[in-house]
């Protein structure tokens, strides 16, 4: 029973009417005709609409917590009780709202005539012929002791707030009353149920040293089963990484044969062509084991994979026999289009075999496959796509695969960017270098370092230690493995002075047969002069 | 052992006077409180009257059997300092209000164990009801 559960009351106030000059005499408007009543006093009306000490007890948060026939009919009883109190309530205030609107006619009328004849009571049984006048003039009690005197206008809107604040309190009223309904319904649909069905009641009785008791082996089975788990994700864990052996010699083999071919390859000095953009990325290989090359090919050809990735001939080439479908993806609000003589349908082609062959030598991708029967099959995953992106300028190419024939002349016509240093070619310099006269940034190479060279058909880098960081960021799609440092070249090979990447030696073929006499025509860098300078100059740089 | 059973018969009574005590008091607290929120409403509405009304109307205040003419703002200033003091009486009231309850249900806690126990010692082989 705390105070908050009350709805608080309201006086309903009246107004008091001064209708003659004589000053003792007030006439007051309660109930009832404002020419009859002759008391001073203001009789205000109290409204208790809340439910102090009778209000229904909400039913507890959940469920009933006895459900037995007797203690429902008792919280029904008491739910009907507090519903008679509202709709008293509610009655009350429709009462007092009806007058008011009387009230509110009254004062709209009063002031039509200056005055009026009336018949004055003078005492409890007296009455006496008088006159009405002042008829504006309206002393209003505002509560708490508090009186204006205004003209009935002002008076009909003081009226017109009470009302409203008389309907606020009417609405409060229903919902309560909805409320409560909807309790009792329930506590009968409850009482219904246990007579009805005859339902037992559940009871579990605490009892301290059960619960212990249970509370002990609940810990002891729930240990245990934590134990089987860890023991089967052992077991989960031993067998994946049986899996994971296997694959990963799979790979070194894979590994094995591409640097076979490699090896092979570079005895046969094939053109060296740049090496594409890629669009496919993957994870670096894993390191070399010993090459052992045809023998172990031939025997770890029964591996699972359906289409396999390599299988041996008396040559030296990889295929596949894979065809590639490429379906480009549906760039939002852009048609994007593969180059045709980029996608490589068939590996046994001269043409794609460079670019499918250098993809290899760097990356061994196979899919692989864990099915729910807990075995591992590996397959090639997808075919290297290459991707060739052209700008705006450029004409798109078809992206069916079938037309690869036509499509070939448009992309040998159009200038594709295969490096970032085409870019230069194709667009022009960049703006800034191009607009301002400022000098080229300084070139990022340490000076005791010869220049990089990228030479896809080499091996290892050769004169430098691989764990170094390298000027020619990871982000760039240029392999580090790739890079080789060719000393001999690197006296007589000079370095194009491209904005971008500052010192990078693209290997044309050009500059590698030409050295010596290309040297004299063209520009040396500032790097490369200071590296020429004395030892001293190069010390500097942190290894 | 009837000698024993006597004390906690006075005991028992003790705390259930206490109770009663208490309840009564709380029942007072709160009709207080009723009283207290009526009031502040009432104020509240003069207050609101009185914000509508012009500067220069006519205000009075009934004071005992004398109606004592007031400016308006007069008026409005002494309604908000009624409505301030009573809102500081009702927070006060509420604060008293709930140390009471607490005390009364501690009391009926411990009036609850001296039940059981009582219903112990009335015959410990019959179990709970």
């Amino acid at each position: 029973m705390s105070p908050g559960k009350f709805l608080h009351l309201k006086k309903c106030f009246y107004v008091l009417w001064k209708t003659w000059d004589l000053p003792l005499i007030k006439i007051i408007h309660p109930f009832t005709n404002p020419l009859i009543s002759s008391n001073y006093i203001s009789a205000g009306c109290w409204l208790g609409i809340g439910m102090t000490s009778s209000s229904p007890p909400p039913p507890p948060a959940g469920i009933l917590y006895r459900v037995d026939g007797e203690s429902l009919n008792t919280l029904i009883e008491k739910y009907e009780q507090s519903l008679s109190t509202n709709s008293t309530e509610q009655e009350r205030l429709d009462k007092l709202r009806q007058e008011y609107v009387t009230l509110k006619t009254r004062l709209t009328t009063l002031p039509l005539q200056l005055d009026y004849n009336a018949l004055v009571p003078l005492g409890r049984r007296a009455l006496c012929p008088g006159k009405i006048i002042h008829t504006n003039e309206i002393m209003c009690l505002l509560g708490d002791n508090w009186f204006v005197e205004c003209s009935s206008a002002k008076a009909i809107e003081i009226v017109n707030h009470r009302v409203t604040k008389l309907d606020e309190q009417h609405e409060s009223l229903r919902k309560e009353r909805e409320l409560i309904n909807n309790w009792k319904q329930e506590a009968e649909r409850q009482l219904v149920e246990t007579i009805g069905e005859g339902t037992v009641e559940i009871r579990e009785d605490y009892d301290e040293q059960h619960e212990r008791h249970w509370r002990e082996q609940h810990r002891e089975s729930v240990r245990r089963y934590h134990q089987q788990q860890a023991k089967r994700r052992v077991e989960a864990r031993q067998e994946k990484s049986q899996v994971e052996d296997e694959l990963w010699s799979r790979l070194d083999e894979l590994e094995l044969q591409e640097d076979l071919v490699a090896y092979l390859e570079e005895e046969q000095e094939e053109e060296i062509v740049e090496k594409p953009v890629t669009a496919v990325r993957h994870a670096p290989k894993e390191s070399n084991a010993a090459p052992t090359f045809k023998k172990d090919i031939e025997d770890k050809h029964n591996t699972p994979p359906p289409t396999s990735l390599s299988s041996t001939k008396t040559e030296t080439r990889i295929e596949t026999t894979t065809e590639v479908k490429v379906k480009a993806p549906p760039a939002r609000g852009k048609r994007v289009k593969f180059s045709a003589d980029n996608i490589i349908h068939d590996i046994s082609d001269d043409q794609n075999y460079e670019k499918q062959e250098s993809y290899n030598q760097e990356r061994s991708s196979v899919a692989l496959n864990f099915t729910d029967d807990g075995t591992v099959s590996s397959y090639p995953c997808f075919d290297p796509i290459f991707i060739r992106f052209h700008h705006s300028a450029l004409t798109y190419v078809d992206g069916d695969e079938n037309d690869a024939s036509g499509t070939e002349e448009e992309d040998q016509k159009s200038q594709i960017v295969s490096s970032p240093g085409d870019i230069v070619k194709v667009f022009g310099p960049t703006s800034i270098s191009a607009i301002s006269n400022k000098p080229l940034p300084k070139s990022i190479l340490k000076p005791y370092a010869p220049p990089l060279v990228l030479d896809k058909r080499s091996k290892k880098p050769q004169g430098r230690d691989t764990k170094k960081p390298s000027p020619i960021s990871e982000d760039d799609d240029i392999d580090i493995d790739s890079i080789t440092i060719n000393e001999s070249a690197v006296s007589k090979v000079v370095t194009e002075r491209v904005p971008i990447f500052t010192n990078l030696q693209l290997n044309t073929p050009s500059t590698l047969n030409n050295d010596s006499e290309t040297n004299a025509s063209k520009p040396v860098s500032l790097f490369k002069m200071r590296r020429q300078q004395p030892p001293e100059v190069a010390v500097s740089s942190p290894d | 052992m009837a000698a024993k059973s006597e004390e906690f018969q006075k005991k028992f009574q003790t705390e259930a006077e206490k109770y009663a005590g208490l309840n009564k008091k709380l029942n007072k607290l709160v009709t207080q409180s009723q009283t207290l929120e009526t009031q502040l409403n009432e104020n509240q509405m003069v207050k609101d009257e009185l914000d509508i009304t012009r500067d220069d109307a006519r205000v009075f205040k009934l004071v005992g059997p004398v109606m004592v003419p007031q400016t308006v703002d007069d008026a409005k200033t002494n309604v908000n300092r009624r409505i301030d003091f009573i809102k500081a009486e009702l927070k006060r009231n509420s604060d008293v209000v709930e140390s009471v309850t607490k005390d009364v249900t501690a009391q009926r806690d411990i009036l609850s164990a001296l039940e059981m126990q009582a219903r112990q010692m009335a015959g410990p082989g019959v179990g709970p009801s």
